[in-house]
C-alpha cells in the first residue's frame, strides 16, 4: 500500500465498510440500465431506425466491475467496447477485457478474461510499469493498464487457459 | 430514429461517463484507520474476501434491426441497495439462424465438464459448479426446440450451444 492511496480526499463518494456511497452510486447506475433494458425491450416489436455507429458489424459490450483493490481500496474498473464520444457512444471493434491486478509480494499478478481467442493470438508487452495486453483474430482485445509497481519484464510467465490470461511479473528490484 | 431508441442510446452515453465519474472519485475518504485495516486484510485473501462484482450490458443489433440490451454480472438489485452475489451470470448472445436455434456464452475460467445445461419449460438453464468461478443463468428461448438434439462445445472461455428448432426438419 503506497502512502499515495491513503491520502484521504476532501472530495469524492464517500465509501464505508459496506461500500454504501459507492454502491449507492452502482445502484443508481444498475436502475439507469434496468430501465434502459425495460425500455429496449419494450421497443422491440416496434420499427424504426436509430444508429449507433458500429452496432451494425459487432456486438457492444459495456460493464464494469468492483473489487477491493491493492491495499483496500475499492477499485471500479470498465470493461468493453462501447466508448463513449462527443457524438454519443460508438462500437468499437476491439473490447478492452475484463482485468483484474493481484499484488502477491514479490510478483504482480494480472488475470484477464479474453474469452474466444488462441493464446498465440495474444500480444503481452511490458514498458516499465505499463502492461499492454492485444489480440486478434475471431474477436479483438484491446488493453493498457498501469500496474502498483515497476517490474521486471524479462521474468514474465504466462499462460492462458478456458479464455483467462494470467501474467506473473516479478516486481523490479 | 425513434425518440425512445435515441433517448436510450442517449442514456448509455450517459451511463458510461457516470461510471467514468464514480472510478475517478472513489478513494478513502472518510474511512477511519480500523475500517482500513479491515479492508486490507480482506483484500489481501483472494478467496475468502468479498467477490468481485462485475455488471455489465450487451447491446446487440435485433432482428428487425432495434437494438436488444441484454444485462450480466453479478451485482443484484435488492431492497437494501445493489449485493455482490458469488455465481455471475454470464453474457449469452442468441442467434436464430433459420431451422437451428445458436446460444453462445462467455464462461471463462471453467472447465467443460463443470458446466451444466439443462432445457425445461422452454427455458435454458446454464450453469457451473467451479470452486473459483460460478456462472449460473436461465434464458427463455425464443421458439421451442428438440431438446434431443442439442449440440454443445466449450472451448477458450466460450460455450456454444446448437439446438434444433421443433418442427424443423432434420438435415436441412
Amino acid at each position: 500500500m503506497t502512502e499515495k492511496k491513503r491520502t484521504r480526499e476532501e472530495e469524492g463518494i464517500q465509501v464505508d465498510f459496506g461500500l454504501g456511497g459507492l454502491f449507492k452510486g452502482i445502484g443508481n447506475f444498475i436502475d439507469l440500465l434496468s430501465d434502459m433494458t425495460e425500455k429496449g425491450e419494450s421497443v422491440v416489436s416496434r420499427t424504426g431506425e436509430f444508429k449507433v455507429e458500429g452496432l451494425d458489424q459487432a456486438r457492444g459490450v459495456y460493464g464494469f466491475s468492483v473489487r477491493m483493490g491493492l491495499g483496500g481500496t475499492p477499485t471500479v474498473e470498465h470493461f468493453g467496447n462501447i466508448r463513449a464520444t462527443d457524438e454519443g457512444p460508438v462500437v468499437a471493434e476491439e473490447r478492452e477485457p475484463l482485468v483484474d491486478v493481484f499484488d502477491e509480494g514479490e510478483l504482480i499478478l494480472v488475470v484477464a478474461e479474453m474469452p474466444g481467442v488462441e493464446k498465440d493470438d495474444i500480444q503481452i508487452e511490458v514498458q516499465d510499469d505499463i502492461l499492454s495486453l492485444s489480440a486478434t483474430g475471431e474477436r479483438k482485445y484491446v488493453k493498457e493498464l498501469l500496474l502498483p509497481s515497476l517490474v521486471d519484464a524479462d521474468t514474465m510467465e504466462t499462460a492462458y487457459h478456458n479464455g483467462i490470461l494470467e501474467v506473473r511479473l516479478g516486481k523490479a528490484s | 430514429m425513434s425518440t425512445e431508441l435515441g433517448d436510450m442510446f442517449k442514456g448509455l452515453g450517459d451511463l458510461i461517463k457516470l461510471a467514468t465519474d464514480l472510478a475517478d472519485k472513489v478513494d478513502l475518504s472518510e474511512l477511519d484507520e480500523e475500517k482500513i485495516a479491515e479492508l486490507r486484510r480482506a483484500s489481501q485473501t483472494r478467496v475468502g474476501g468479498m467477490p468481485r462484482g462485475v455488471y455489465g450490458v450487451s447491446v446487440r443489433r435485433g432482428v428487425s434491426g432495434i437494438p436488444r440490451v441484454q444485462p450480466f454480472g453479478n451485482i443484484r438489485r435488492t431492497e437494501r441497495g445493489p449485493v455482490v452475489d458469488e455465481v455471475r451470470e454470464p453474457l449469452v448472445d442468441v442467434f436464430d439462424e433459420d431451422d437451428v436455434l445458436l446460444v453462445i456464452a462467455e464462461l471463462p475460467g471453467v472447465a467443460e465438464k463443470d458446466i451444466q445445461i439443462e432445457i425445461r419449460d422452454g427455458l435454458l438453464k446454464l450453469s457451473t459448479t467451479t470452486k473459483s468461478r460460478r456462472y449460473a443463468r436461465e434464458l427463455p428461448l425464443p421458439c421451442p426446440v428438440e431438446e434431443s438434439t442439442m449440440e454443445s462445445a466449450y472451448k477458450n472461455g466460450v460455450l456454444e450451444i446448437r439446438l434444433r428448432k421443433s418442427g424443423a426438419e432434420e438435415g436441412t
